[in-house]
């Protein structure tokens, strides 16, 4: 699904990505953790083409994204508040993102209804526009909005920072019932979450590739635990 | 325990945002306000001549005092438009332990050291000097500045509270505009001699010094309104959440047959509805037309039409530029998601061409009751809709790819230099200048007839090239995409 090599990112003499190689096959959950800084956002903004590389070059379906626009038919998501317009209503929002996917009102509506429990009646038919809303309102309507139009890659940047108890525990399962053939990337700070829905982790620090942990999920926790308090020595990266 | 606080928000002025922004700009905005504050110095020190010269059979000191009324109801409406009173910047204080009128006393005070109080000031001294004081004594000069200054003092405290205390839409300003010009119109036809009553009062200070506890009653009594509104709802809960519940638009049907295009459209419409900046902007935009009025008497005159056409389109491009100067900036808070969505750049930038179109019809419509004046406005109207569909719309489109400065549009408009930058200028410019530029070329190749029809058939070409055209802005747009994106990113 999404192939780089050779990417990095500088910003004057810092360097704030670094990666040799990277696969992302189809239908792979994927979580990256790292401390703030470590290049998470950065490299999800150069999946989406919002940042132009230093070198190298992002795949997406053997196509890289700063030639064509043919990724964003398929790609969806969510990094901060800057992917939501404040001035509309969340019904208005939704609608006007669907209409970008080809989909109508009714079709919004009906795809809508399997948020009705994350959304804790919060958001539909609230009556306030988005800019007036709570930070962890603003994350589920960016969240549900990531997943119109039915999308085949998913992006979302911290998607349990801000949220209630409750509602983390409900986006865990949301995620959990996406379909199988849907590729997932998510970062976060929260090492319980992300390891419980994601299959492979990697570690990134300092906008390097230190950890990529596949297909171990009962020893990742630990793993990402130890390294995180303090234990960085233990192993180089693989 | 005020001084503190003064001393915080001296740095807050001095660490604010404001003095980042382009230096040309500061340059120029200091520049305005030293020249404004040297005119009202200099007609200050001339007016014992200018009032003896043009109301030879009365005393300076009388005519002086009758116009106050006049300037005490424009300065009211200044304050409304262009002042800015502190109002949120004590919610970081409400927490701590100081008392709460002490806050409010603090932002009472701190309002009176703007620079709009110092005007009336400036303005009166010299006169004070020259011909209070000479005829009347030290005592009554003391006490005619007092009552001046109270004067403002009140307009001061009256501004504080009502823009504190109600969201002030453009139409309620425009609504305080025609009252306030109803009651300047009472007072000239003297069926309401409100001039007459503030000289009488003011010379009547001249008279008796003592008098002067009057204006500052008056002025202490206004102190007590923003007072007791501050009182009585300084709450964090009634500063947030005055809004009431917003209907979801259903769309305006006609907007639907333009495809993407026209729910771009449809957004811009809602973003314009939604935000206080691009409203107030446009509203004032709508004032500007009736700027061609003023030009009709060089029609009857006969001599120069280029000037009434000048006029025409400067009015009528006024829309298009006014907005159109933030075109992508208004989007800048959400500006990555349209560039990491399906967006379609093309019906992106066509729905924002649709836009300008609403604007030039509607401007058209308008300027057109301009031929019922004389019917020769009609062939210049029509020119400038041309010249604005084929020509300008075109240039503000393509140069608004470089306005990379965030605007957050839910702003008051006045005084606001947010995204304001040199590029705003050289932005501006092109826009109003290039036809000018066209027009007065051809005007002294062709003469005036045929320059203008020259003009207006330049303009169809642009029209019909607009796939084109459009194709190159959309190029220019992908260009500019990441210093953009990069530069909205910058948001304070």
């Amino acid at each position: 699904m999404i192939h780089l090599e050779q990417l990095s990112k500088k910003y004057g003499s810092k360097v704030a990505l670094d990666i040799e190689q990277l696969d992302i096959p189809a239908g792979e959950r994927f979580g990256l953790v790292g401390n703030n800084g470590a290049g998470k956002t950065t490299l999800f903004s150069l999946l989406l083409d919002l940042i132009r590389p230093t070198t190298g070059t992002v795949w997406s379906k053997e196509t890289a994204v700063s030639d064509s626009d043919a990724w964003k038919g398929y790609t969806g998501a969510f990094i901060d508040e800057s992917f939501l317009i404040g001035y509309l209503t969340p019904e208005e929002y939704f609608n006007f993102v669907g209409q970008l996917y080809g989909m109508n009102p009714p079709d919004v509506k009906l795809f809508l209804e399997r948020f009705a429990d994350f959304f804790n009646g919060e958001i539909l038919d609230s009556g306030k526009y988005i800019r007036n809303m709570s930070k962890g309102n603003k994350k589920k309507i960016g969240i549900a909005a990531a997943l119109l139009g039915s999308p085949e890659l998913v992006i979302l940047d911290e998607p349990f920072a801000n949220l209630d108890p409750s509602s983390q525990i409900r986006l865990k399962n949301l995620i959990r019932e996406l379909p199988p053939e849907l590729t997932v990337l998510i970062s976060s700070h929260d090492l319980a979450h992300v390891t419980e829905v994601c299959q492979r982790i990697v570690l990134l620090e300092d906008g390097k590739v230190i950890r990529d942990i596949k297909d171990a999920p009962e020893r990742t926790l630990e793993e990402l635990e130890a390294y995180f308090s303090g234990e960085k020595t233990t192993e180089a990266g693989s | 325990m005020i001084r503190s606080l003064l001393l915080q928000s001296w740095q807050a002025q001095l660490r604010s945002p404001f003095w980042e922004r382009g230096l040309v700009v500061n340059i120029l905005l200091g520049l305005l306000a030293l020249y404004l504050l040297a005119n009202f110095l200099f007609a200050g020190y001339f007016l014992d001549v200018i009032l003896a010269s043009s109301v030879p059979d009365e005393h300076p000191i009388a005519v002086l005092s009758g116009i106050f009324f006049f300037t005490w109801i424009a300065g009211l409406l200044f304050r409304f438009l262009m002042q800015s009173f502190p109002v949120i910047d004590i919610q970081p204080y409400l927490l701590l332990p100081i008392k709460r009128s002490k806050l409010f006393h603090y932002l009472l005070f701190r309002s009176v050291f703007n620079v709009i109080n110092l005007f009336p000031l400036v303005f009166i001294l010299p006169f004070t000097f020259k011909v209070v004081a000479t005829e009347y004594g030290a005592l009554a000069q003391l006490a005619w500045i007092v009552s001046v200054m109270c004067l403002a003092l009140f307009n001061n405290f009256v501004g504080f509270y009502l823009k504190r205390q109600f969201n002030i839409s453009p139409f309620a300003i425009l609504g305080a505009f025609v009252v306030l010009a109803g009651i300047v119109y009472l007072d000239t036809q003297e069926w309401l001699p409100l001039s007459g009553a503030f000289a009488n009062a003011f010379m009547a200070i001249l008279g008796n010094p003592v008098l002067v506890f009057i204006p500052i009653a008056i002025a202490a009594l206004a102190y007590q309104l923003p007072l007791r509104a501050l009182r009585s709802n300084a709450y964090l809960d009634s500063v947030e959440a005055r809004q009431g519940r917003v209907e979801s638009n259903e769309g305006i049907a006609a907007l639907r047959r333009l495809g993407m295009a026209g729910q771009f459209v449809q957004m811009e419409l809602l973003q314009i509805a939604r935000n206080k900046r691009p409203k107030t902007m446009l509203l004032m935009a709508v004032l500007i037309l009736f700027y061609p009025f003023f030009s009709l008497e060089y029609l009857e005159n006969g001599e120069s039409f280029s000037m009434v056409f000048l006029f025409t389109l400067m009015a009528t491009t006024f829309p298009m530029a006014t907005y159109g100067q933030f075109l992508i900036a208004w989007e800048s808070s959400f500006f990555n998601m349209l560039m990491a969505r399906r967006v379609p750049l093309m019906e992106y930038m066509k729905g924002k061409y649709y836009l300008f179109t609403l604007f030039n019809v509607a401007a058209f419509c308008v300027c057109l009751l301009y031929g019922l004046a004389d019917i020769r406005m009609i062939p210049i109207v029509v020119v400038s809709f041309l010249v604005n569909m084929g020509i300008t719309a075109y240039i503000i489109l393509y140069l608004s790819t470089y306005n990379a400065r965030p605007v957050n549009p839910e702003k008051s408009a006045f005084m606001n230099w947010e995204g304001v930058g040199a590029s705003q200028f050289l932005l501006v410019l092109p826009a109003f200048f290039l036809p000018v530029v066209i027009h007065l070329l051809l005007q002294w190749i062709l003469g005036w007839q045929w320059g203008l029809a020259v003009l207006g058939m330049i303009s169809i070409v642009g029209i019909l090239l607009h796939r084109p055209i459009m194709q190159a802005v959309v190029r220019q747009l992908s260009r500019r995409k990441y210093d953009l994106i990069d530069a909205y990113k910058q948001e304070g």
